[in-house]
């Protein structure tokens, strides 16, 4: 009887959650669609000139082949993940293993640091780029982007390390592993998963960063983001040639996909469990 | 005394800076060969004692010695020990077989055949050779805590640590691992420590319990003598299924015996079985374990006047659940129930030799064992 009941208001849920994904379905449709048609809506691959050519895009604006931005994309997004997960692991493995003085208050640190926005530390963040010299440069953007998000995956990755029974790490202690063999042989595989989000999400979010890079660095269009920001910026945004930019963004949002195909395995496994605990 | 493997000599621990005391003032030896069980209620201090042995934790004062050599400041791999956690702690990304090989791959020059030689080896004796390609996750518990038996194991270390390795198991499998540990540690003439907190399992597994309280060893014996002489009530009453009785009574000598008053009747006990420095009043608490309580027909010698409440059957025995004044329970072990009702009052005989006196103040038992003490409470 009561499997039943649950089916009867489950349709409910279904209804809701098909018209919440129809907002974002559409607009990737849209994208697909206009990617490969001419304004007229007819089939073509000319959209997608900036792959090899320069293209003229709109009122003498020149748009440059787009590889060099995708390198430096790719660069930017893999620097800001790897240093982002070298700082986050030891930070995190050390709050939540070692006892030291302020422990507490720097996770709670770590908490507030998280929630603060972006835009409000923006003026210190011009004033230390110029100070120490790295006003446009992509190691200055690199710094800001990972110094932002920082506390946060420290807070997740303390989350996953407590999770790693004490029992073990003692285990390995008896069995005569040094502190940093466990470390590395053990309890780094423990929190795979956590790695995994955090390794995914700031490749993810340095892959889309807009905003910084726009700000710090001087020349346009250096990275995809800011290739189709390009096209956002010329006037007159009703003329815009849709098909052009959504080639563009489509080719941006491939690597989100193809990088989700190959974490989603290691992001869905979350606890591996090594015992069973009561 | 040069076959004494482990000493823990005045050991305190403390884990807020010496404000309180966890462990207090704690004495153990322990000889070669012997299989000894840490006994006591949760939060007593028995982990604490044991990872203080296999040198995670450091004593806050005290010495630990094995055999002439003081360990204080020797690192757990440098113990010789191998040690079972009660969560087992198997390293979940490591198969099997590289569980049992991880001690071995962490000394240096040891050739892959020889490890390969040694897990296997150690793999058969714990049976689980057939589990060697597996990850721990897709174990059951059982075979979980083999694996944990067999890393610990796999360095052939003199001295098996062994904290709660039962509880994670279920009644009929506990024993028969209980049995299996039994016979590994005689086989392989190790010195064994295992924590637990169920005195069934220690008295079936060990040759001498500590039983612990509140950071305290107070008792160190062999299982028959904590069950026939508990020492004081504590040890009393936490050894024992089904457990001892203890009835409240006034002392008062009467020649050459004491007459002891209880709510239920009267009791007569000959002076020399009590130790009389050990009085500190009149007040007693009598110890009777319910197998020493026989249901008679009339009032006769040293007997009790219960009322029966119900009856439990334990399959060869019935246990009878009696009381006395208010709700003060007493159970009674029984062959047989003939002629007894549900809700009426019963007479039962107590064995005479088989009560323990206990100190109502101080807690200590006061009964003299003349027969025992000689060879009990030595070695
Ligand atoms: N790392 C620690 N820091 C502070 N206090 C601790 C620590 N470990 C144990 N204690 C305290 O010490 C006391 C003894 O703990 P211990 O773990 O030795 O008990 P136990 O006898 O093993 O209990 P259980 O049967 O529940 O495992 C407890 O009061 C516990 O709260
Ligand atoms: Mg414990």
């Amino acid at each position: 009887m009561k499997h039943e009941d649950k089916i009867k208001g489950a349709w409910k849920i279904f209804l809701f959650t098909e018209v919440a994904s129809l907002v974002v379905v559409i607009p990737y449709g849209w994208m697909m669609v206009k990617a490969f048609t001419t304004p007229e809506g007819a089939f073509t691959l000319s959209n997608w000139s900036f792959l090899y050519q320069e293209t003229p895009f709109f009122r003498g604006l020149v748009l440059p082949v787009i590889w060099p931005s995708v390198i430096t994309s790719l660069i930017f997004a893999s620097t800001t993940a790897l240093l982002q997960i070298g700082v986050t692991i030891p930070t995190a493995y050390t709050i939540s293993r070692m006892q030291f003085r302020g422990r507490v208050q720097l996770t709670k640190l770590m908490i507030i640091l998280d929630a603060f926005p972006t835009v409000a530390l923006l003026i210190g963040f011009f004033h230390v780029l110029n100070t120490i010299g790295l006003m446009n440069t992509y190691a200055g953007v690199v710094f800001v982007k990972v110094g932002m998000s920082l506390p946060g995956s420290i807070w997740l990755m303390k989350g996953f390390f407590d999770q790693v029974p004490w029992d073990i790490e003692w285990a390995a202690m008896v069995d005569g592993a040094s502190r940093f063999t466990t470390f590395r042989k053990i309890i780094i595989a423990a929190v795979k998963p956590g790695s995994a989000v955090i390794l995914v999400n700031s490749f993810l979010s340095g892959w889309a960063e807009y905003m910084l890079i726009n700000l710090f660095i001087y020349s346009n269009g250096s990275t995809v983001s800011t290739f189709i920001g390009l096209m956002l910026d010329a006037e007159g945004k009703t003329a815009v040639p849709y098909g052009v930019m959504a080639a563009a963004s489509l080719l941006y949002v491939l690597p989100v996909i193809l990088l989700f195909i190959v974490s989603q395995k290691t992001l869905l496994k979350v606890s591996q469990g090594g015992s069973k605990q009561l | 005394m040069s076959d004494m493997m482990i000493r823990m000599q005045n050991i305190s621990k403390s884990y807020d800076g010496e404000k309180t005391f966890v462990i207090r003032n704690l004495n153990l030896e322990i000889e070669r060969g012997e299989f000894v069980a840490l006994l006591g209620p949760s939060g007593c201090g028995k982990s604490t004692t044991l990872m203080m042995l296999c040198g995670l934790y450091r004593p806050t004062s005290g010495r630990i010695y094995f055999g002439d050599r003081l360990v204080n400041d020797v690192a757990p791999k440098n113990r010789n020990i191998g040690m079972v956690f009660q969560s087992y702690a198997l390293y979940p990304n490591l198969s099997v077989y590289e569980n049992i090989a991880f001690p071995l791959r962490q000394v240096k020059g040891v050739d892959k055949k020889t490890i390969d030689r040694k897990v296997r080896e150690v793999a058969e004796i714990v049976k689980i050779e057939a589990f060697l390609e597996r990850m721990p996750a897709q174990l059951s518990g059982g075979q979980q805590q083999r694996v944990a038996m067999s890393r610990a194991l796999v360095k052939k270390p003199e001295i098996l640590m062994l904290d709660e390795p039962m509880s994670n198991l279920d009644a009929r499998l506990k024993l028969e691992i209980r049995d299996e540990i039994k016979k590994l540690q005689g086989e392989l003439g190790l010195t064994a420590i295992i924590v637990t907190h169920d005195q069934e399992e220690a008295m079936a597994i060990s040759g001498k319990i500590a039983v612990m309280e509140k950071g305290v060893i107070q008792q160190y014996a062999k299982p028959d003598e904590l069950y026939e002489h508990p020492k004081n009530l504590f040890v009393a009453s936490f050894i024992g299924t089904p457990p001892m009785n203890f009835i409240d009574g006034i002392l008062e000598r009467q020649g050459e015996e004491y007459v002891c008053r209880t709510p239920c009747g009267t009791l007569r006990i000959p002076a020399q079985s009590i130790l009389e420095q050990g009085l500190k009043g009149s007040k007693v608490v009598l110890g009777i374990r319910p197998h020493n309580l026989h249901l008679v027909g009339g009032d006769t010698e040293n007997c009790l006047g219960l009322r029966l409440d119900y009856v439990e059957h334990l399959g060869k025995d019935l246990l009878l659940k009696c009381h006395y004044g208010e709700e003060e329970g007493v159970r009674v072990l029984s062959g047989l129930s003939a002629g007894v009702h549900l809700r009426e009052a019963v007479t039962v005989q107590v064995d005479s030799g088989s009560i323990n006196v206990f100190d109502k103040e101080s807690g200590e038992n006061v009964t003299r064992f003349e027969e025992v003490t000689s060879h009990g409470t030595e070695g």
